[in-house]
C-alpha cells in the first residue's frame, strides 16, 4: 500500500464530549459561525476529525506542491490570453486580464485545496484559489475543539498566517480593506473575523463593498462612509468573476491593474477555472502532483456524462458544491436543465471522472469528509474540515474541526 | 451588569427550545448588550391574538416594531425567534443597529416571562430588509439589505412533526422572498392564515412565486443584493457570459 492509500485510512471521527448547546454557542460567537443552521440541519458537527501526523504531513506536502505548480501555471497562463476563452472566462474579464500586468509578484496568495478520502487514497476535488473561505473553521474552531480532545492539537491558523504575510509586505501598520458582498451575512462573518484578527495585529481595518473602492493611479481608495481613505492592502472575498457586474462609477477593471497589495489578485480567476486542466498541455509546465491527484477532467463535449454516471458535471466557476451532479444523482427535471446548460454553454462546465468518497462511520451513520488544506504564499497553514451525509459537500455540510493526533510522548498523560 | 453577547443570544435562543436552532446570530454578534431603550408599544389588536396551540407565527413588520410585536406575542406564550440576517454597521442602508438595540433592551422583559418548553414559535423578520428608497443609492453607504430564503426556516415536515398545522402571518403585505418560504408550507398542506387588522384570522392563499424552487433562486437573489436604480435586485448579478456566480467558498 502506498503512502496515499495508507493515509486515506488514517482518519477518524470522534464525538466531542461537550454539552452540545454550549459548544454550538461557543462556535457561533468564538468562531464567527453565523450560519449555524441550513433548513433543518445544523451546520456545526458535534464531532472532531482526528488525523495522524503522517496524514497531516502528507496533505500539507501535497497542498504545497499543488500550490507551487498552480503558481507556475498562472504565470505562464497570464501571458497566454489566447487560452482565456477556453477557461470559460467571459469577454469582459478576458479584456481586463489581457490589459493587466500579469500576475503581481508581490501579492499575497491564499489557496485552499479540497481533499477527500477514497478507497484508493486521497482525491483532490478542486482548488479555491480566488476567494477561499474557512479561516475561522481552520483556526479558532479546532482550538476550541482541542479543549475536549486529549492527545490531539490544532495544526496551523490561516488567519494569523495571512496577517503575518501582509505584515511582511506592509510593515506593522497599514490600512486594509476587506472587500465583500456586504449583504451576505455568511460572507460578512468571514471578513469580520479576519478584520478582528488583523486589528489585533495592529492594522486599521475597513469592511467595505467592492463598489466602495475607487482607483487613483492604480492605488485603491475607499469611499465608504466612516471608512474612507487610501488603502494599503485589499483582502478580497468577492469572486473575481462577479467584478464586471459593478456599475459605474465603480471601476471594476481597477482591481486588475492594482498597485495596491492584493490578496488574492483577480488574476487568480485563471486558476479558479475548473477548466484549467484542459489547457495544461499547452503551457509547458510540469504538474505531476495535479496529474496524480485530480481526477481526469474533460470538456463536456468530450466525455460520456449523459450515459455514464462515472462522470460528474461541474460548473466552471461553481462553488460550495452548487451545480455539481451526475446522471441519476438528482431529479430528472434538474438534470435535464443541467444537460441543456452544459450543451448550450459547454465552456461554463467541465466533465470530471467521479471518485468514490469513502464514508467514515459515526453513530449517526456514514459521513463523507472533505479536508480543505490552506496554503498562504505556498506554505500549508491549516485544515478546514466539512462533513456531509452525501458524497457532495454542499451547503448542508457540517463544519468539523480537524485535529492532529500527537505522538504518545507529547500527550500530557502519557506514561 | 450588562449581559454578554452570548448571554443575550441565549435569552432569545434558549437551550431547550427546538426553535433556537433557527435564530440568526449575526445581530447578536454586533449587539450592544447594554442598550436599555425600548420604544413604547401598544399591543393593540395583538392582545386579542391569544395562543394557538397548533400554530407557528411569522411576524414581518418594519424595523424595531417587529421586535415589539415579538415581545407582545411572547407575552401571549409564543417563543420569539429572531431571524434577522443583516449586519449592523455604521452608515448602513437598513437600521439593523436599532433592531439589535431593541433585542438587547427587550431581553429583560423576555427574561421575566416563563415559557413552556414547547412554546410555539413566532419568527421575527423586519419587513424593511430590502428597502429600495432613493436614499439607499447614495455612494459610500453600507449595503446591509438582506432577504429570507427557505433554508432560513424550518421545513414543513419539521413543523408538522412538532404538532404545527397552521402558519399565521402578521404583516402589512406579503414580501416576495417570504412568499417562497410560505408557498412551500402551503404545498405541504399546512394551513396559511393572516392576522388582519380586523382582529380576525383570514385564510391566506399564495400564488406560485416566480422562480419557485429554481436551483439558481438563492444565488440570483443574493448575488443581486446591491444597489439597483430599477428598485429591485440585479445590480450586480453576474453576467452569464462572465461566469456563473456563487458565494465565495
Amino acid at each position: 500500500m502506498d503512502v496515499a492509500s495508507r493515509t486515506a485510512l488514517d482518519v477518524q471521527l470522534v464525538v466531542l464530549p461537550a454539552d452540545p448547546e454550549e459548544y454550538r454557542r461557543r462556535v457561533i460567537f468564538q468562531c464567527f459561525k453565523w450560519d449555524p443552521q441550513c433548513d433543518d440541519v445544523s451546520t456545526i458537527s458535534d464531532q472532531a476529525c482526528l488525523i495522524s501526523p503522517t496524514t497531516a504531513a502528507y496533505l500539507s506536502e501535497q497542498a504545497e506542491s499543488l500550490s507551487s505548480e498552480l503558481l507556475q501555471l498562472e504565470r505562464v497562463l497570464s501571458l497566454r490570453p489566447d487560452l482565456f476563452a477556453a477557461l470559460g472566462v467571459g469577454s469582459r474579464l478576458r479584456s481586463a486580464l489581457a490589459g493587466a500586468d500579469g500576475i503581481v509578484d508581490n501579492s499575497v496568495r491564499v489557496m485552499r485545496f479540497d481533499f477527500h478520502p477514497t478507497s484508493g487514497g486521497w482525491a483532490l476535488s478542486e482548488v479555491n484559489s480566488d476567494v477561499p473561505g474557512g479561516f475561522a473553521e481552520a483556526g479558532p474552531l479546532p482550538q476550541l475543539a482541542a479543549i475536549y480532545v486529549m492527545g490531539a492539537k490544532p495544526s496551523g491558523d490561516p488567519a494569523a498566517t495571512l496577517a503575518t504575510a501582509v505584515e511582511r509586505r506592509l510593515g506593522k501598520s497599514g490600512r486594509v480593506a476587506f472587500v465583500h458582498a456586504t449583504s451576505y451575512s455568511d460572507d460578512r462573518q468571514v471578513m469580520q473575523y479576519l478584520a478582528d484578527r488583523f486589528s489585533h495585529q495592529g492594522f486599521d481595518c475597513a469592511l467595505v463593498a467592492p463598489d466602495h473602492i475607487r482607483w487613483r493611479e492604480g492605488r485603491a481608495f475607499s469611499i465608504a462612509e466612516a471608512q474612507s481613505g487610501k488603502m494599503d492592502a485589499i483582502v478580497r472575498y468577492f469572486p473575481a468573476d462577479w467584478l464586471p457586474g459593478l456599475s459605474p462609477p465603480a471601476n471594476w477593471r481597477g482591481f486588475f491593474q492594482s498597485r495596491t497589495l492584493m490578496c488574492n489578485p483577480p488574476q487568480a480567476l485563471l486558476s479558479q477555472s475548473k477548466r484549467l486542466p484542459l489547457v495544461w498541455d499547452q503551457l509547458g509546465v510540469s504538474v505531476p502532483t495535479w496529474a496524480a491527484l485530480l481526477p481526469e477532467t474533460r470538456d463536456p463535449r468530450e466525455a460520456p456524462w449523459r450515459t455514464d454516471s462515472n462522470w460528474v458535471l461541474k460548473p466552471t466557476f461553481g462553488r460550495v458544491g452548487d451545480g455539481v451532479a451526475w446522471m441519476g444523482a438528482i431529479g430528472d427535471k434538474q438534470w435535464l436543465q443541467m444537460t441543456r446548460d452544459a450543451t448550450s454553454s459547454p465552456r461554463q462546465w467541465i466533465a470530471q471522472r467521479r471518485f468514490e468518497s469513502r464514508p467514515l462511520s459515526t453513530l449517526s451513520g456514514p459521513r463523507h469528509l472533505c479536508v480543505g488544506v490552506f496554503t498562504i504564499d505556498g506554505r500549508a497553514c491549516g485544515f478546514y474540515g466539512r462533513l456531509s451525509t452525501g458524497s457532495i459537500i454542499e451547503k448542508h455540510a457540517q463544519d468539523v474541526p480537524v485535529l492532529v493526533l500527537q505522538p504518545l510522548a507529547d500527550t500530557p498523560n502519557a506514561s | 451588569m450588562p449581559l454578554s453577547r452570548e448571554e443575550l443570544y441565549e435569552l432569545w435562543a434558549p437551550p431547550g427550545s427546538p426553535w433556537s436552532l433557527w435564530a440568526k446570530p449575526v445581530l447578536f454578534a454586533n449587539a450592544r448588550p447594554d442598550s436599555t431603550k425600548l420604544a413604547p408599544f401598544e399591543a393593540g389588536h395583538l392582545e386579542t391574538f391569544g395562543y394557538l396551540r397548533d400554530a407557528a407565527i411569522v411576524v414581518d413588520v418594519p424595523g424595531v416594531r417587529s421586535v415589539l410585536v415579538g415581545l407582545a406575542l411572547a407575552q401571549n406564550g409564543y417563543r420569539p425567534v429572531p431571524l434577522y440576517n443583516g449586519a449592523a454597521a455604521p452608515s448602513s442602508l437598513i437600521n439593523m443597529g436599532a433592531i439589535a438595540d431593541a433585542l438587547a433592551a427587550g431581553a429583560a422583559r423576555l427574561q421575566r416571562m416563563a415559557h413552556q418548553p414547547d412554546a410555539r414559535p413566532a419568527f421575527l423578520l423586519n419587513a424593511d430588509r430590502m428597502d429600495h428608497s432613493a436614499g439607499a443609492m447614495a455612494p459610500g453607504r453600507f449595503d446591509n439589505r438582506w432577504c429570507v430564503v427557505p433554508q432560513d426556516m424550518p421545513s414543513a415536515t419539521f413543523l408538522k412533526s412538532a404538532g404545527i398545522n397552521q402558519v399565521v402571518l402578521i404583516a402589512e403585505s406579503l414580501a416576495d422572498d417570504l412568499a417562497h418560504v410560505l408557498y412551500r408550507y402551503q404545498e405541504a398542506k399546512l394551513e396559511l392564515r393572516r392576522f388582519a387588522k380586523t382582529n380576525a384570522l383570514e385564510p391566506l392563499n399564495i400564488p406560485r412565486p416566480n422562480a419557485y424552487k429554481a436551483a439558481w433562486y438563492r444565488a440570483a437573489v443574493f448575488a443581486g443584493l446591491r444597489r439597483n436604480a430599477a428598485g429591485g435586485f440585479g445590480g450586480i448579478t453576474p453576467d452569464p457570459g462572465d461566469g456563473i456566480g456563487g458565494v465565495g467558498g
